[in-house]
């Protein structure tokens, strides 16, 4: 450590506090060198301290001390004396006998107990019946006592004098248990002490000059700068830490994607959440007994129950497709095809909804289409899983689009996305053919993070599409948990705020 | 999907060829299937549901056999004929119409196979039998019956019989109720008054499809002889399954023999396992994959997805595809096999050609102007869910009851709704959130849905903190409304979860496009939160269309 630099950069107080502790024997409290130091506040010594300590030069001890201070009750016996001192005086006064009801002459009604209990308990007084009445009568012990200061008094007449100060707690006892008459105040006291560095610190000689350390508008417009030395910071010193508002990560992520579609020229589409049965599944060519509709994969809605179709002819084509594959050189799926099924309401499965309802507007190619977007399935939450997530999807829809091409597309959005390995194995959807899973290959090991395929003729030509549309998806949650190194899926919903804190941003 | 679980060794016995354990985890997947895990030689592997014949470990290695080149083409088992009948009554018609069966000699029945077997009956219910629905398949020990067989509809209380897992008789109504794989499927009968029943020519019960087989054809590991009977609403599923399990046991060694189904009016012989045939283009499959395979790479490609193929003319192949597949619908999936034979990772990849501008949706580019706004005013972007409740929406807030999409199958009482305002939301997160320090300021533009079901896109913030108030809400909102260059008027708003007077409309051209305002203490406790709260939320569709 270079003694020279840490000379350098201590602040004046700081020199202040290292001299004032140096004349202290090196062991101090901090008011003792706010007192003996000639500084204008304590908060200086303070301040100065914990830089101090940051620094290393000093060792801060704190320690819990209890101090003592007279209750309202307390006041009251300093003043009048405890009730069985008053009692005894009236004894003394009465030849050393006197009746219970006269003790009124001294005491309050609620004392009166309380001063034969003490009177009992010290052996000043004893209690007789005579004629019907409660005499009181003096002890020897209580003859004695009439004249000498107990401890208990002068502990009271000590706080009086000294309030706030600290007592044994053997000795104060007593007057603890009697309601009101000491209060206890813990409080927490610091014993400075300088380090070895310190020590050597102070060994090389502080000299205190005028110089400057906070630059005022008065410091830059009097030149007082000129004259004088701009102290030099510890760079490395604590800093406070400051948040801000900033993105959700999340969020950020989809913006990416977004600008990634964007650069690589596709437009983006939106749609609703609450679909049919029929766009969301049956003009998808998921057959309407596919286990994926069922009630326990599948939300439904119960308002609004049913969503007319609007396309009549699209709905009989749909049918036809289903049942015996229509127009298409299909076989479909053979069996009975319900138009009341496909009026059902649902919350969309996945985006793929968006993508055949623009085709079915738009069946002129080219086109190159992409939505980031909620979708819905019933799902418990837990750590890998929600009933709510984001779902990622492109198509390319052009003259003589083709297996190789999505392939090639794929590469490249998937490197833009920055996985430069990836590998493709085949997979199965019900309205792709050919099929592909997309695997990349992150922290040393490959992860399944996409879907892929053409959209299988009995999807595209209904809605009046003659090319082969090539299409991909994957989960934003699980790109996000990758990217995130994230755990628990839950934490982008019921964010805790710290990690929101904490989280850079891409 | 259902998973596959299998030895390592006993796969090589099956496959009849060797092939190194890493080799084959690396292969087995580009047949088309995810490696679920791989415990010293236990292999779990998740075949996908297009694809029913690879759901036992002896479909996986006929198709292995191909796939790895050992013997590509398709697999022939030779059916011998003989005179055993199955009628079928037409009482069936109306309750589970089709049935498929096949004799199985000659099998060395033990406790794996039982398991494997077993295995395979699950699998296939599930997936092509639609929970039994569709096709429910029943195993049987054929030497304990007497063919002819009969199947018919009857009246449920007038047959019983000992099912499986009991030991006295049951009448069929009993056992759907009394049964526990009765109880699971009572819901398929749900509809019809006459249960399906096959019995043999004493009247012997062989099985209540697709509920549970007679303990009488119970089968155990000295068993030799396998009574196979596929039912169910879909002939050609039936078909395929029966196909898929006759097949499973002939790798295992079994002989198959013919059933003559006679139906009323028409009868035939099942298993069929002839091939469907279907002709393919190769223009047609080299325009879908973007190659130029000749015949031969093409014939290579779909002989290793065990097809057989012949010659027909310059452009056009005829395929037989095997009787045990369901999937091939339509030339595209023959298209698709070409490309898995061929090999997925042997596509380099192009680009698509044509020319497009990337165009984005207008109103995201302005939220995100408007995001910028609010992260400057120091608010915390968060996301939250769009499934709600009735509570959170409006009874906290002490609002009545209004529209909203309800969901018929909710996740649990707390998920039973879709948001309509974005405020619950971001009390909720408050909530979640109460052990951190305050102040506390957070933002969401995020998705409701409104009262004709359809998406809005609303911001809404909440500031918790000692010092929140009115003015200070009315400050950010000048702040929002002049980055915006929006004009905009405040007036008084009665909304019942703030303080009467401190609640106000933010109006635009004459219309409320938000509100402002501190949150009335009531509402603050109902959140379970403690501390003053500012909010406010606006219905971006009504700035930013505008």
């Amino acid at each position: 450590m270079d003694i020279d630099k840490i000379i350098q950069e201590l602040s004046k107080n700081e020199k202040k506090v290292l001299l004032t502790l140096g004349k202290l024997q090196g062991k101090t409290s901090p008011e003792e060198i706010y007192s003996k130091g000639d500084f204008t506040q304590p908060v200086e010594v303070m301040n100065a301290l914990s830089w101090l300590k940051s620094k290393k030069l000093v060792k801060i001890k704190e320690h819990m001390s209890t101090f003592y201070t007279l209750g309202k009750e307390g006041v009251q016996f300093v003043e009048k004396g405890l009730p069985e001192r008053r009692v005894l005086n009236l004894l003394t006064k009465n030849n050393g006998r006197v009746t219970l009801d006269s003790l009124k002459e001294v005491l309050r009604n609620e004392e009166i107990p309380i001063a034969i209990g003490w009177l009992k308990r010290k052996k000043w007084a004893d209690l007789k019946k005579e004629d019907g009445k409660t005499i009181i009568e003096i002890t020897e012990k209580g003859r004695e006592a009439s004249t000498l200061e107990t401890e208990e008094e002068k502990i009271l007449r000590y706080l009086k004098e000294h309030p706030n100060s600290p007592m044994e707690h053997e000795k104060i006892k007593p007057l603890l248990s009697r309601k009101d008459v000491v209060r206890e105040k813990e409080v927490f006291s610091s014993e400075v002490e300088l380090t070895d560095l310190g020590k050597e610190v102070l060994s090389h000689g502080i000299e205190i000059t005028e110089e400057i350390s906070q630059i005022t508008d008065s410091i830059i417009r009097n030149g007082e700068w000129k004259e004088k030395p701009i102290r030099p910071y510890d760079i490395r010193a604590f800093a406070p830490s400051i948040y801000g508002g900033k993105p959700h990560p999340l969020v950020e992520l989809i913006e990416k994607i977004r600008r990634i579609f964007l650069e690589m020229g596709f437009e983006e589409i939106e749609g609703n959440y609450v679909e049919s049965c029929f766009w969301n599944m049956d003009v998808l060519f998921i057959p309407q007994d596919h286990p994926a509709r069922e009630m326990q994969d599948t939300l439904y809605c119960k308002t609004p129950s049913e969503i007319p179709i609007e396309d009549e002819k699209l709905l009989e084509t749909i049918a036809r497709i289903h049942e015996n594959g229509g127009n298409t050189n299909s076989t479909g799926w053979g069996y009975k095809f319900s138009k009341e099924e496909g009026r059902k309401a649902l919350l969309r499965t996945h985006t793929t909804v968006n993508t055949i309802r623009y085709l079915y507007y738009h069946p002129t190619p080219p086109a190159k289409v992409f939505s980031i977007g909620k979708v819905f399935r019933k799902e418990n939450i837990n750590s890998t899983h929600l009933p709510e997530f984001y779902q990622i999807e492109g198509i390319i829809h052009e003259e003589n689009a083709n297996f190789q091409q999505l392939i090639g597309i794929l590469k490249e959005f998937y490197r833009r996305m920055g996985f430069e390995k990836i590998r493709f194995r085949p997979g199965y959807f019900p309205y792709t053919e050919p099929s592909m899973e997309v695997d990349v290959y992150w922290n040393n090991q490959w992860m399944e993070l996409g879907g892929s395929g053409i959209f299988r003729p009995e999807v595209t030509e209904p809605v009046g599409v003659k090319n082969p549309v090539l299409a991909w998806g994957l989960g934003l949650e699980r790109l996000a948990m990758l990217k995130f190194g994230l755990k628990d899926m839950r934490t982008l919903y019921t964010s805790d705020f710290q990690w929101l804190r904490m989280q850079p941003i891409l | 999907m259902p998973v596959v679980t299998f030895d390592y060794h006993e796969f090589l016995d099956l496959l009849g060829y060797d092939i190194s354990k890493e080799e084959l985890l690396d292969r087995l997947p580009m047949i088309g299937g995810d490696l679920d895990r791989v415990e010293g030689d236990e292999i779990s592997i998740e075949f996908f549901p297009n694809r029913p014949d690879l759901s036992s470990v002896e479909g996986i290695a006929r198709a292995s056999r191909a796939f790895f080149g050992f013997k590509p083409g398709l697999t022939m088992y030779p059916v011998e004929e003989t005179d055993i009948v199955m009628n079928v009554e037409p009482s069936v018609k109306q309750v589970r119409p089709y049935v498929a069966c096949a004799l199985i000699t000659n099998v060395a029945m033990s406790d794996e196979l039982i398991s494997s077997l077993m295995g395979l009956q699950e699998r296939l219910h599930l997936g092509i039998g639609r929970n039994r629905r569709r096709v429910a398949i029943g195993v049987h020990n054929y030497d304990a019956v007497q063919p002819p067989f009969t199947y018919k509809a009857v009246d449920p209380d007038a047959v019983q019989f000992i099912p499986l897992a009991k030991d006295e008789p049951m009448t069929l109504r009993e056992i759907l109720y009394k049964h526990e794989k009765g109880i699971a499927y009572a819901h398929i009968l749900r509809d019809v008054d006459r249960y399906p029943l096959i019995v043999d020519r004493n009247n012997n019960v062989l099985s209540f499809p697709p509920i549970i087989n007679g303990i009488l054809t119970e089968v155990t590991p000295y068993t030799r002889n396998i009574f196979l009977d596929v039912t169910g609403t879909n002939l050609q599923a039936v078909k395929c399954t029966l196909n898929i399990v006759a097949t499973a046991l002939a790798e295992r060694g079994g002989k198959i023999h013919g059933v003559n189904i006679k139906y009323s009016d028409h009868s035939e012989v099942t298993p069929d396992l002839n091939p469907n045939r279907r002709k393919l283009s190769i223009s047609y499959v080299n325009s879908i994959l973007g190659l130029s395979l000749d015949r031969k790479q093409i014939m290579d490609s779909l002989m290793r997805m065990e097809y057989n193929v012949k010659d027909i003319d310059d452009d056009t192949v005829e395929i037989e595809i095997p009787s045990w597949r369901a999937d091939i619908l339509h030339d595209i999936d023959l298209v698709e096999d070409v490309a898995v034979g061929y090999g997925y990772e042997k596509f380099e990849g192009k680009l698509p050609e044509k020319l497009t501008f990337g165009k984005p949706i207008e109103s995201h580019e302005e939220i995100n102007s408007l995001r910028t706004i609010m992260i400057g005013l120091g608010f915390q972007e968060v996301t939250t869910f769009t499934i709600s409740n009735e509570d959170d929406e409006f009874r906290k807030l002490s609002l009545p009851v209004g529209k909203k999409v309800e969901i018929l199958n909710p996740i649990g009482e707390e998920y039973s709704c879709l948001r309509v305002s974005l405020l619950p939301s971001l009390l909720k997160l408050l909530a979640e959130n109460k052990h951190h320090s305050l102040p506390q300021r957070i933002f969401e533009i995020g998705v409701i849905v409104d009262e004709s079901f359809r998406n809005k896109t609303h911001l809404a913030a909440v500031e918790i903190s000692a010092k929140a108030s009115f003015t200070n809400c009315k400050s950010i909102i000048e702040a929002i409304m002049r980055n915006i260059g929006k004009e905009y008027v405040l007036e008084e708003k009665n909304h019942p979860a703030f303080i009467y007077g401190r609640c106000a409309s933010v109006m635009y051209n004459d219309e409320e496009i938000g509100f402002l305002g501190e949150l009335h203490p009531k509402t603050i406790i109902s959140y379970e939160l403690e501390h003053p709260i500012i909010a406010f939320e606006f219905q971006l569709n009504k700035i930013l269309e505008s």
